[in-house]
């Protein structure tokens, strides 16, 4: 064992070169707040809503004190896991570990090390922060997080409410270790070094086990972060290719909504039902104090309601725009496209719909991605938009589809699709359209657009202007 | 006595190639004042600015360690790429493409030294926001 950098900080070095840091265990009192709340809480929630509500029988009972009883083993188990637990941080054969400990119990998490571009450790935010202050807890006041910054993913958490000093120590000696890591490849120093050393390796092994940022796509023939062309899409019936939408999984979202609704108006219905017999059968014989929790706890059931009511349109909502709108197929004559190449593109919009207004647009959008904290946000732009075609107020038959065949032209010096971790541009065929009674809908299919084949071009060639694309009929 | 710094330019100062383009220019260090560099890497290299997170990628890296060899690092030094069919050079709103060629050079006992040379891929025009 070597010399600790914390008198709680043990750090285990082997002679393979593995390296052990264990945490102590937390300061117990906020499991121990945890564990008292997990259990208190479910019992004065099921004792007054037993006091005001007569329960029927047993599985009335059982029905209403199930949710509270787990929501309570839940925050219970939580604090057990901050009062008795502790962390444990490795370095192994060149991969950071992180294992949480409880009794026999571990569950770890690993990336690898020459991946994490930066330790970061964050205060305690918001109301754990604020009581983490508050003398009256007696919580350490300094209780933070210590995350590693991965390339291109989220910060991977390594250390949960541990007193900060402890986890700038254990960060510090983190990034000594890596930087140790990072001098056996001279010229490696810093985060441009570690894409570069990434686009060498990409070349000469396989890629680890452990999950490291995605290398920037490369097309068979030889266009870095051009995308390629999904030939295992299924050929068109009037062009050669048929498009597949972009970003779309309308079934498995009713499915999630439908099931997530069906739950919450299954709890709301019985709760409700409950509150109404009570209401009708003993609300006036009963003791002040209970009528008072019993409207106390009418008053607390409306929102429930508005809820499972705004589920139940959410749900309609979904069931329009996976069954109502009926299918969108779009077909193109080529694939890949390039800056000046006219081409074919068919749309099939199927009925029976009574249509306000719709528009085939061939569009360039840019994606951005970024991390605000531990989210990650994308921000979309549309910057070249070309009217194909479009219709206004018309009723598509059932049976009778929609269709319509359009020359386009991309424009001549357009951007190719790009697309990289954090950024794209994306060319789309986009079928956008209002019908009667309903709300608007528009679906995206991806086209790909490659630079000019060749492209060995004179630099002292005329700028052709921008926006040159066309349509034809 | 003069900081040590990198030099570099690029052949003709060129500022716009086409794919299948050689890209070519020389770098030097100078000021270097009897200090060794340990090494010298010269990448040609893409990046993204814009609103989201940079992604980078390196087409050309080469990496001279002046100890293995008989280097003039003081005179200047030729390089020759052949560029890339993709990505282009591109101004968008949210990202805009960049290229340059880096050369970052590694001295004994100071900080490590980096020039670039920007340059322009291909000839995609500029956009026009159209919709949010």
């Amino acid at each position: 064992m070597t010399e600790p950098i914390s008198p709680v900080l043990k750090i285990v070095e082997e002679s393979s070169g593995e390296v052990h840091y264990i945490l102590p265990s937390r300061p117990p009192q906020l499991g121990r707040y945890l564990i008292g709340f997990g259990i208190l809480a479910p019992i004065a929630l099921i004792a007054f809503a037993f006091l005001g509500v007569p329960f029927r029988d047993d599985a009335q009972l059982a029905f209403v004190s199930t949710p509270l009883v787990l929501f309570g083993l839940f925050i219970a188990g939580l604090g057990l896991w901050f009062a008795a637990g502790h962390v444990e941080v490795e370095i192994r054969h060149g991969t950071l570990r992180s294992v949480s400990c409880l009794g026999p119990l571990r569950w770890s998490r690993s990336f690898p090390l020459r991946s994490v571009s930066g330790f970061l450790i964050n205060d305690l935010a918001g109301k754990a922060g604020r009581a983490a202050t508050a003398k009256t807890y007696k919580l350490p006041v300094d209780m933070a997080t210590l995350q590693a910054c991965v390339e291109g993913g989220k910060p991977m958490v390594l250390a949960l409410m541990y007193p900060r000093d402890l986890l700038q120590r254990l960060a510090d000696e983190l990034s000594r270790r890596r930087e140790l890591l990072d001098a056996e490849q001279p010229c490696l120093e810093n985060r441009e070094a570690l894409t570069e050393r990434k686009t060498v390796q990409e070349a000469t092994r396989q890629p680890d086990k452990a999950a490291e940022p995605a290398p920037p796509e490369q097309s068979a023939d030889g266009l870095p972060t051009v995308p390629t062309v999904d030939l295992s899409a299924k050929p068109g019936t009037t062009l050669r290719h048929r498009l597949a939408s972009v970003g779309e999984h309308p079934g498995c979202a009713l499915t999630c909504v439908v099931i997530f609704a069906l739950v919450w108006c299954g709890f709301v219905s019985f709760w409700g039902y409950g509150l109404v017999q009570a209401h009708l059968q003993n609300w006036r014989n009963a003791p002040a104090l209970a009528q008072g929790w019993l409207w106390f706890q009418t008053i607390f059931f409306l929102p429930f309601i508005l809820g499972g009511v705004m589920l139940v349109a959410h749900v309609l909502r979904n069931v329009y725009v996976t069954l109502g709108h009926r299918r969108t197929r779009v077909e193109v004559s080529a694939q890949p496209l390039h800056p000046g190449e006219e081409f074919e593109v068919f749309v099939s919009q199927s009925g029976p719909l009574r249509v306000k207004d719709l528009r085939v647009l061939f569009v360039c959008q840019e994606e951005a991605s970024y991390g605000a904290g531990t989210d990650r946000r994308t921000e979309t732009r549309r910057v070249e938009e070309l009217e194909v075609a479009r219709a206004e107020a018309f009723a598509i038959a059932r049976g009778v589809p929609y269709e319509i065949k359009r020359t386009v032209r991309v424009p001549v010096r357009a951007m190719h699709s790009f697309e990289v971790e954090h950024n794209k541009v994306r060319w789309l065929v986009v079928v956008a359209g209002e019908v009667v009674g309903w709300p608007k809908f528009e679906h995206s299919f991806l086209v790909v657009v490659h630079p000019e084949p060749g492209a060995i071009v004179s630099t002292t060639r005329a700028p052709a202007l921008v926006g040159e694309g066309g349509v034809h009929e | 006595m003069n900081d040590p710094s990198v030099l570099v330019q690029l052949d003709g100062d060129r500022r716009n190639y086409q794919p299948g383009d050689v890209l070519s220019g020389a770098f030097r260090l100078d000021s270097l004042g009897g200090r060794e560099a340990a090494s010298v890497e010269v990448s040609v290299l893409w990046y993204t600015e814009g609103k989201g997170d940079e992604d980078k990628g390196v087409h050309h890296r080469e990496v001279l360690n002046p100890e293995e060899g008989q280097l003039n690092l003081a005179a200047w030094r030729p390089f020759h790429v052949v560029l890339p069919r993709s990505p282009l050079s591109y101004d968008g709103f949210l990202l805009k493409v960049r290229w340059c060629v880096r050369v970052r050079a590694t001295i004994t006992g100071w900080s490590d030294r980096v020039a670039e040379a920007p340059f322009r891929l291909g000839d995609v025009g500029p956009v026009a926001e159209t919709a949010p």
